[in-house]
């Protein structure tokens, strides 16, 4: 599904103050496969996703999705950034939100609009169509940011520390409300977060990056029964041991 | 969903206590408005000087130059369809055209980041000459009348309309253009949808002032020979016979003009950035 061959990125290459963000890198996800990619703050793991997202192009390796060599933004991908704010068109109601990438996908308003109400029912937003952006709570619009996500049908779906701005309650339900999406839609997922326990909590898999420039330190296959539940599986013994050694991987290369 | 109940109540709250305290402040605006005329009335009557004829004399001379006319034409007499008619068109025309070049060059500028580059400082040198200092220009360009007094227009109110429209062409969210890039939408969606909408706030501080100035400057090319009507014309006209409460009859006609065109502006304003006032509302603290 997506292949990362020996990728580097240099920021201002050349210049005194170049950054080597990605040195080497090497991934390779399956389909259907939900990874987490962990690492510590300033890691290069946001400049990893645009890179995937043919939003920046790598200074080095390649990337491919599907087979195809991403040069510019891959067909069936969707992302969803952190800033959930900054992300949404404050000016247009949120189904227009939802509806607006539906646009290039040859269907007419009236199949638009219905496809960007099932999004909204699917993360619990029926009611929310015609409200504004503003007018939701910070939670809320992560939940459009991930309908609109969802309603452009993607077979790969970018998540750039999606909940990093909330609070702890509806990081929880954010996380849930993944799980539960990833069942009804037949995509792959790739999730990049600092948090060790979300990581462990979401994912199939976690990557662990090194510091920058980031390469891959660690590759884990988390096996924690499903349905996953934020009590029960947070105390189970193989969730607190992955987490430890995520931990212990993420923290290593952080102080070195 | 406790925090959004909050929230709308908030709003709620919010909304009550503003229109309470606009209703207030707008009968109080009247009374201040009401006040200040009685006094400008006293004071002229105390003192009683020909230049200064008392705003009742005005009030009387504007209603029998211009608004005593038939009910046909809207109680409007001839000599304000020859004057008040013209003067709007005049600006009106100069304002359109003006407003649709800006909007259209200033995208143009702005989504281009190295003709900003390069135009910047032209666009900062014309704007900053004072449009009445090109008449002589413009009269060698296109002679008396209206070809010119349009084109001296819309050459004096293009410059804010462009250059706020390109600085804000220019500061689009960067990830809301990520978000367009991403989702590989063509670049008429982009423009359409997205760049427009968040151009739009200071397209409209742009387009607020070039009206006020449209007002001022189509007078201005009215003041100028070879004109034969507009308010401008009358009020020089006025000046030319000695008729002080003529003089005065253009000048408040001018300034309420002025009021009424704005307050119109707003009404569209309000209409169109609706979700940015109350964006802006709610981020306050």
């Amino acid at each position: 599904m997506l292949e990362i061959d020996n990728l580097s990125h240099v920021y201002g290459g050349g210049s005194p103050n170049e950054h080597h963000a990605i040195d080497g890198l090497n991934l390779s996800v399956a389909a259907g496969e939900l990874l987490c990619i962990v690492g510590p703050s300033g890691c290069g793991k946001s400049t990893l996703l645009r890179s995937i997202a043919g939003l920046i192009t790598p200074t080095g390796g390649e990337i491919r999705v599907e087979g195809d060599v991403v040069r510019q933004t891959p067909d069936n991908l969707a992302v969803v950034f952190q800033d959930y704010s900054r992300s949404l068109f404050p000016w247009m109601s949120v189904a227009d939100n939802v509806a607006l990438p539906l646009r290039r996908k040859n269907m007419d308003k009236r199949r638009r609009r219905e496809a960007a109400q099932e999004a909204l029912e699917s993360v619990g937003l029926q009611d929310a169509g015609r409200k504004y952006p503003f007018q939701l709570s910070g939670g809320m619009q992560q939940r459009v940011a991930i309908a609109r996500a969802l309603a452009y049908r993607p077979t790969l779906m970018l998540m750039d520390e999606p909940f990093g701005s909330v609070d702890a309650q509806t990081r929880e339900d954010l996380e849930d409300l993944v799980l539960k999406v990833r069942g009804h839609h037949q995509m792959t997922i790739v999730l990049i977060t600092h948090d060790i326990d979300e990581s462990v909590y979401v994912g199939d898999r976690v990557v662990v990056l090194s510091k920058a420039p980031a390469h891959v330190v660690g590759d884990l296959k988390v096996e924690l029964p499903a349905p996953r539940d934020q009590i029960s599986t947070r105390e189970h013994p193989d969730f607190v041991h992955l987490r430890a050694e995520v931990g212990r991987l993420v923290r290593g290369h952080a102080t070195v | 969903m406790r925090r959004s109940g909050a929230r709308t109540a908030r709003r709620r709250e919010v909304g009550t206590t503003m229109r309470l305290r606009g209703v207030r402040t707008a009968a109080f605006r009247w009374v201040v408005l009401l006040v200040l005329v009685l006094v400008w009335e006293a004071v002229t009557r105390l003192a009683g000087s020909t230049f200064f004829p008392p705003p009742s004399a005005i009030v009387l001379r504007m209603h029998t130059m211009w608004f005593s006319g038939p009910i046909g034409t809207l109680f409007l007499t001839d000599a304000a369809v020859e004057n008040i008619l013209p003067s709007l068109g005049r600006m009106a025309a100069g304002f359109a055209g003006g407003a649709l070049a800006g909007v259209v060059i200033g995208l143009a500028v702005g989504l281009s980041a190295s003709a900003y580059d390069y135009l910047d400082g032209v666009l900062q040198f014309l704007r900053a000459i004072p449009p009445p200092a090109l008449v002589t220009v413009f009269l060698v360009l296109f002679g008396f009348g209206l070809r010119m007094q349009l084109a001296f227009i819309m050459f004096s109110i293009v410059w804010p309309v462009l250059l706020n429209t390109a600085d804000g062409a220019r500061s689009v969210e960067p990830l809301h253009l990520q978000t367009c890039q991403s989702f590989r939408l063509s670049r008429a969606e982009l423009l359409l949808r997205v760049v427009v909408p968040s151009t739009l706030p200071k397209m409209f501080a742009g387009l607020r002032l070039a009206l006020s100035l449209s007002l001022i400057v189509m007078v201005f090319s009215e003041l100028l020979p070879g004109t034969t009507n507009g308010i401008g014309f009358q009020i020089t006209d006025a000046y030319s016979t000695f008729d002080l409460p003529g003089i005065w009859a253009g000048i408040v006609l001018l300034g309420v003009l002025g009021y009424v065109l704005n307050e119109l502006f707003l009404v569209v304003e309000r209409r169109m950035l609706g979700w940015h006032h109350t964006a802006q509302q709610l981020a306050a603290p």
